[in-house]
């Protein structure tokens, strides 16, 4: 939504008859836009000079007057105003520190999150890679249990338990010699 | 509780896991041109099986979770059909079928740790052997 959208709302802010969903967005849109902030600010100092001025009459308004004395008031440069209350990080919080100390927990959970990510992306970049083809000697702990074969072959456990070799098989005889040319993947064994 | 959310965060498991099947050819002819992706692994393996060179034939994986069933076709009619019956990480309860063809060869459970491989003698061949190795971690 463009500023024109929130402006229409700015008087009745300042008047503070604003409330609810629009008076969070306005808010909202004034933390992010200096334009809207400043007219905001400037809307809200006119409605102070009026009152003030207003205030100094006992008897009924005289109009040249009251202009004549307002105007030179209006014109002069404003303030420098402290920090808008209620304006900080979107008009979220209503403290400046308060939403330092948000962004601080949201960095924290963000580098928390991505050392995560990066702990998970390196676990699926060894995922990815091959399991080794032996484990370094004593490294790998390999139990066979109701081993079956089918007629005609044996199978047993082989475990090379030396330390240079340690190695587990399954020594399966009686397969047929087959075939001649290793380089054909289809061929028949 | 920032403390609490940083232990959770990073302690939470979160991998399968990845078993590895290859087809190795074991022979004492030198294979000309053969690469040399056994040759670190060359002497344990020729101190188990007693062949001089070691050649990769296929290499194939996959990532599997408890209850799941892969099958790995490691080429020549021969495939790999595992089913991890308990993922208890680092250790793995699975059940092995080598088929070839459509014909079982052998089956058996198999428990192993992370990081572990074993391997099944297969059928001599020409002038060696073949090899599965199996792996997982």
């Amino acid at each position: 939504m463009n500023c024109a959208w929130y402006q229409r709302w700015l008087l009745a802010s300042v008047d503070d008859e604003l409330t609810g969903w629009r008076d969070f967005l306005l808010r909202r849109h004034l933390a992010g836009c200096a334009r809207c902030n400043a007219e905001s600010a400037e809307l809200r100092r006119v409605r102070e000079l009026v009152a003030e001025q207003k205030m100094r009459y006992v008897a009924p308004l005289d109009d040249r007057l009251f202009w004549q004395q307002l105007r030179p008031r209006l014109q002069s440069p404003p303030l420098p105003d402290a920090e808008p209350r209620g304006v900080a990080f979107f008009g979220l919080f209503p403290a400046r520190q308060l939403a330092f100390a948000a962004v601080a927990v949201a960095l924290l959970v963000a580098v928390l999150i991505g050392v995560r990510s990066i702990r998970v992306g390196s676990d699926s970049l060894q995922l990815a890679a091959e399991a080794p083809l032996l484990p370094p000697p004593g490294g790998g702990k390999v139990e066979f249990s109701d081993l079956k074969h089918t007629k005609g072959i044996s199978a047993s456990v082989v475990r090379f338990n030396k330390p240079d070799v340690d190695i587990a098989v399954i020594w399966v005889d009686g397969l047929p010699h087959l075939g001649k040319n290793l380089n054909l993947a289809s061929e028949e064994l | 509780m920032l403390a609490v959310v940083a232990l959770f965060i990073a302690a939470t498991p979160c991998a399968a896991a990845q078993l590895t099947a290859r087809l190795i050819y074991g022979t004492n002819v030198p294979v000309s041109g053969a690469a040399k992706d056994l040759a670190a692994s060359e002497p344990r393996l020729a101190k188990a099986f007693g062949w001089r060179e070691y050649q990769l034939l296929t290499e194939t994986s996959t990532s599997l979770r408890e209850g799941e069933v892969r099958q790995l076709d490691l080429g020549r009619k021969l495939l790999l059909r595992v089913k991890l019956l308990k993922d208890t990480k680092p250790t793995y309860l699975t059940r092995c079928q080598l088929l070839r063809g459509d014909t079982e060869i052998l089956q058996t459970s198999v428990s192993m740790t992370s990081g572990s491989a074993y391997f099944i003698t297969g059928p001599e061949y020409d002038n060696g052997q073949l090899l599965i190795s199996v792996a997982i971690r």
